[in-house]
């Protein structure tokens, strides 16, 4: 027994056992890379900005931009298709399908047609879930598309819409986007003098009047109110506070409003305000003749998108920062 | 004879086992199970 | 005959579990403990530091070395990092449990070896330390902002972190050089006190770490912009964060012990006494059952793992299993399926060691027909992606081209197969060495085999019923019994031999009988398991796509684009090349300690 323990064992000759071991394993290793560089090799790609001429747009590109963003940087396609684990949108007549989804008793949602069908589907995706894919009532399992990680913009969401529409043959209802996006407008910008603001409220907003004013949303109070400034000034007055600022204090305020205004508006621009504010008087009334022209369509979603837009802080930085760090 | 027992004991309980677990697991998930064979869906 | 006891498995399991949750208590403990640590501080803090939105990042807030791609670079330090973190966190995970075996069993074969193991883990500690630090290191200097972000958000954490690794140290050092000073009666219950405290930390320690990468793909704890809103509990505490825990602590365990079962191997190998090669081939099965015991539950961590990332995200699961790295798969099938080829064939090279095998032989080409079987289906594409520009048509969705043997529920009968025919192995194999003698020995034959042939039916029925006559619903609901049916099994297989093992009479084994091709296995297991982890890696860390953190930081470097799997190989393969021959050191160092220069012959004569 105890010769059995103690047996010597022969050298079986050959490469050394750290050489024939090391090439096995080095072996094994070459295997696997062999395999994995055999199969089709593909990279996946972070979405590109999408980059429009919004001037050159015309509803076929846009449907076609759609159709791209459906299948691209919108994902779409990585749930909607033949694989069950979503509506097979692409075989489907979705104008057609829309119009029978608000039909349905179940339906709760807030959409009139197939175009704010889309708009919600995307946004609110909970707010109907298509039977055999989930209950009622629950978390769809779709991502909100204007958020992270997809985060379509205003104009992307439309160009999907449209493709949805026009797909099967239909008409598609969505309007052509107008607004340049804000990296388009930047540019344009710095390039060529500001065009003239439309209306005076975004005359308001470019110039960062809010910040301080109680104006139009703002319940700013480091500057007078001017929700009723038509009551207490006259045309005169408001035209001369805006061009020359310290002329006038209002009680009670620091004279901190910038001086600059006067080089900053053109006459327009300036003629607007005043108007505006003239007629904000203590009586309500203010709001509702300018800003009606301008919701006609798609209200909700126009407002925020302006407001983005229009490169405001480049007006008064100074006395703006201050008060949007809070 | 008792060889014959054993197996045909064993095979009736490997059955319910696996039967009732089965019928645990896709009840639990709310499914039924068709073990009649009639299309699921 | 010189013949070993071999472990006791069914105790061993228990006492892995044990083990597992022990440290999973003292861990969850511990952290609520510095959770409330570090509320408070940052309680404190919040009067003066005002919280921060994530930074959007641009050019400038990226650096690189030279021409290096530092995303390259990061990959295979993180990758070498956690090579060897793995490795160290796991060997005191088996080493106290095979200590304490000994203890029990009063067998000091089991003490000797589990000091053996420890010595060879202790080089590599260090090595992690150096990685780690290097690790920081880049990622501070290549991705400052994004780094300043992640300091932002875990804040104090990072010095708890810190403090444990210093009490991770201390606690091994000591555990490590205290051995033979606390070697017999209640000093051995202080070192095994030591050991549980060693595992303790270092598995808060994993958890620590693993919250930090949780963050990254599921953050929690802050709003869409990025800003802070919950405390670091509510940070850590993310959907994945435990499934990856239980994940990573599993896998660990099999990595260890594939590793030292190299060492056991190789040093069996070279042996130049019968005793060494039978002492060896023992530590070589030993560290081969803890790999495979600890491997065969990790299918179900994983699928816990990815049904966690479905239930977070659906895009996120699909980007996973269902678009361009779904490829990644199919490599992953090759692995397993190296790993378990490479399992069973070491048991049944190793049943040479036991005259009582001889009852078995004839199963093992079943076995081997069904494991090369289930394996061809599932390496067989499930989908067949073509080129690129098919992938943007698509949108990087399925594309099956490939018949049925391609799809999912093939595949899950498949790989439900292999675990049942490995088990299969085991078991014969820890019955090859005992004479049973339960006078109902032979209704306990019978029930088993009965257990494994409709539980092989059943997986087969439920796959193809299910699988292909229903829909997805019907699928997923049924691949969970196909599960269950498995973990039957090996539940009904460890029951009934331990109560059929009772006063069975024990068949001579001897080690060191085995075939030297049959040790091969021993090396192709910790090569496969190395290649597998990085390759995991590299899904987990692709499935956030173009972002550092999900939905809160873009990814705006060059490197914001998910790589082929071909480059992502290359990678792992250089990863996997730099830690064998980091290994290689490890042993190197380690054998360096046992060997003595023999005195100079002149001296010794006079």
């Amino acid at each position: 027994m105890e010769t059995m323990q103690d047996e010597i064992i022969k050298e079986s000759g050959g490469l050394p056992i750290i050489v024939k071991v090391l090439s096995f394993m080095l072996f094994m290793i070459l295997v696997f890379t062999g395999i994995a560089n055999l199969l089709p090799q593909v990279e996946g790609q972070a979405p590109k900005d999408i980059k429009v001429d919004l001037g050159a747009l015309t509803m076929e590109s846009y449907i076609a931009m759609g159709e791209s963003i459906f299948k691209g940087k919108g994902t779409c396609t990585l749930c909607h298709n033949n694989m069950g684990r979503a509506p097979d949108i692409p075989v489907m007549d979705m104008e057609a399908t829309a119009l029978e989804r608000l039909k349905d008793p179940q339906y709760k949602g807030t959409a009139k047609d197939s175009e704010s069908y889309f708009r919600e589907s995307m946004i609110e995706p909970s707010k109907f879930i298509v039977a055999g894919f989930g209950k009622q009532g629950e978390t769809s399992t779709m991502p909100i598309i204007d958020k992270a990680p997809i985060e379509l913009t205003e104009v992307e969401m439309g160009a999907v819409i449209a493709y949805l529409q026009a797909k099967d043959g239909g008409q598609p209802t969505v309007e052509l986007p107008t607004d340049a996006p804000a990296v388009a407008e930047k540019s344009a910008a710095s390039a060529e003098p500001p065009k003239p603001a439309e209306t005076a409220e975004a005359v308001l907003t470019k110039n960062g009047c809010t910040a301080c004013h109680a104006v139009l949303d703002s319940p700013a109070t480091i500057g007078p109110e001017l929700k009723t400034i038509g009551s207490r000034l006259s045309k005169e007055e408001i035209r001369e506070s805006i061009i020359n600022p310290s002329a006038v204090i209002a009680e009670g305020f620091p004279p901190i409003m910038p001086p600059d205004f006067a080089n900053k508006m053109i006459v327009k621009e300036l003629e607007m305000v005043v108007d505006f504010l003239y007629q904000s008087k203590a009586v309500d009334s203010k709001n509702s003749e300018t800003k009606e022209p301008e919701k006609e369509v798609s209200n909700e979603n126009d407002t925020p998108k302006h407001t983005e837009t229009v490169p405001e802080p480049e007006t008064d930085t100074e006395s703006n920062t201050e008060q949007k760090g809070e | 004879m008792k060889t014959l027992k054993n197996w045909l004991l064993s095979f009736v309980i490997a059955f319910a086992l696996f039967y009732l677990m089965d019928h645990a697991i896709m009840s639990m998930q709310g499914l039924p199970l068709n073990i009649d064979m009639t299309p699921a869906q | 005959m010189f013949t070993y006891i071999k472990l006791r498995s069914p105790l061993m399991s228990v006492f892995l579990l044990l083990v597992v949750f022990s440290s999973l208590t003292l861990t969850t403990e511990l952290a609520w403990s510095a959770d409330t640590i570090i509320e408070t501080a940052e309680q404190a803090a919040d009067a003066t530091i005002e919280k921060k939105a994530a930074p959007r990042m641009g050019p400038s807030d990226y650096r690189q070395i030279g021409s290096v791609s530092s995303r390259a670079f990061v990959w295979v330090v993180a990758q070498l990092h956690l090579f060897l973190a793995a490795f160290v966190l796991a060997v005191p995970l088996f080493v106290t449990v095979i200590e304490w075996i000994g203890v029990k069993t009063g067998d000091q074969r089991y003490d000797d070896m589990a000091h053996e193991f420890m010595k060879v883990s202790m080089t590599a500690y260090s090595l992690t330390a150096l990685f780690g630090g290097t690790l920081a290191f880049s990622l501070f200097l290549l991705y400052p902002t994004f780094m300043a972000y992640m300091m932002e958000v875990f804040g104090n954490q990072v010095m708890v972190y810190a403090l444990l690794f210093f009490l991770e140290s201390g606690v091994l050092y000591i555990y490590y050089y205290s051995w033979y000073a606390l070697r017999y009666g209640n000093k051995k219950y202080v070192h095994l006190s030591l050991g549980v405290l060693l595992n303790g930390v270092g598995t808060t320690l994993l958890f620590v770490a693993n919250a930090w990468a949780t963050f990254m793909m599921a953050p929690s704890g802050v709003d869409e912009a990025g800003v802070v809103t919950g405390g670091i509990w509510d940070i850590m505490r993310g959907p994945l964060w435990n499934p990856l825990n239980l994940h990573r602590f599993v896998a660990n365990i099999a990595f260890g012990g594939a590793v030292v079962g190299a060492y056991a191997g190789y040093k069996m190998l070279s042996a130049r006494t019968m005793a060494q090669r039978a002492h060896y081939d023992w530590m070589g099965y030993t560290s081969n059952f803890i790999a495979v015991l600890a491997f065969l539950p990790l299918p179900f961590a994983g699928y816990w793992l990815m049904a966690e990332i479905y239930a977070y995200s659906q895009q996120m699961g699909i980007t996973a299993m269902g678009g361009i790295l779904a490829w990644l798969f199919i490599v992953q099938a090759v692995l397993i399926g190296t790993i378990l080829l490479a399992a069973n064939y070491y048991l049944w090279n190793g049943m040479s060691r036991c005259e009582g095998s001889k009852r078995y032989t004839w199963l093992i080409k079943y076995i081997a027909v069904t494991l090369v079987g289930s394996f061809l289906i599932w390496v067989t594409p499930h989908t067949l992606i073509l080129s690129a520009k098919e992938i943007a048509d698509l949108g990087g969705s399925h594309h099956p081209l490939l018949g049925p043997f391609g799809i999912m529920p093939a595949k899950n009968i498949a790989v439900n197969l292999m675990l049942i025919g490995t088990f299969l192995s085991f078991q014969l194999y820890r019955r090859s060495d005992k004479e049973i003698t339960v006078a109902w020995a032979g209704f306990g034959n019978a029930l088993m085999a009965a257990i494994y042939l409709v539980a092989i039916a059943n997986v087969i029925f439920l796959g193809v019923y299910y699988g292909y006559y229903t829909n997805t619903v019907y699928k997923v609901g049924s691949s969970v019994a196909q599960v269950m049916s498995t973990l039957i099994v090996i539940i009904a297989g460890v029951t009934i031999d331990t109560m059929m093992f009772k006063g069975a009479k024990n068949l001579p084994v001897t080690w060191g009988k085995i075939s030297n091709r049959g040790v091969y296995a021993l090396f192709a297991l910790p090569i496969a398991f190395t290649w597998l982890m990085a390759l995991m890696g590299y899904v987990r860390s692709s499935v956030r796509t173009h972002w550092h953190v999900y939905t809160v930081i873009k990814d705006n470097s060059t490197d914001n684009f998910i790589p082929n799997i071909g480059y992502a190989a290359n990678m792992m393969t250089v990863a996997t090349v730099a830690f064998l021959i980091l290994i290689l050191f490890i042993f190197w160092v380690a054998s360096l300690s046992e060997t003595r220069q023999a005195v100079p012959v002149q001296k010794s004569e006079q």
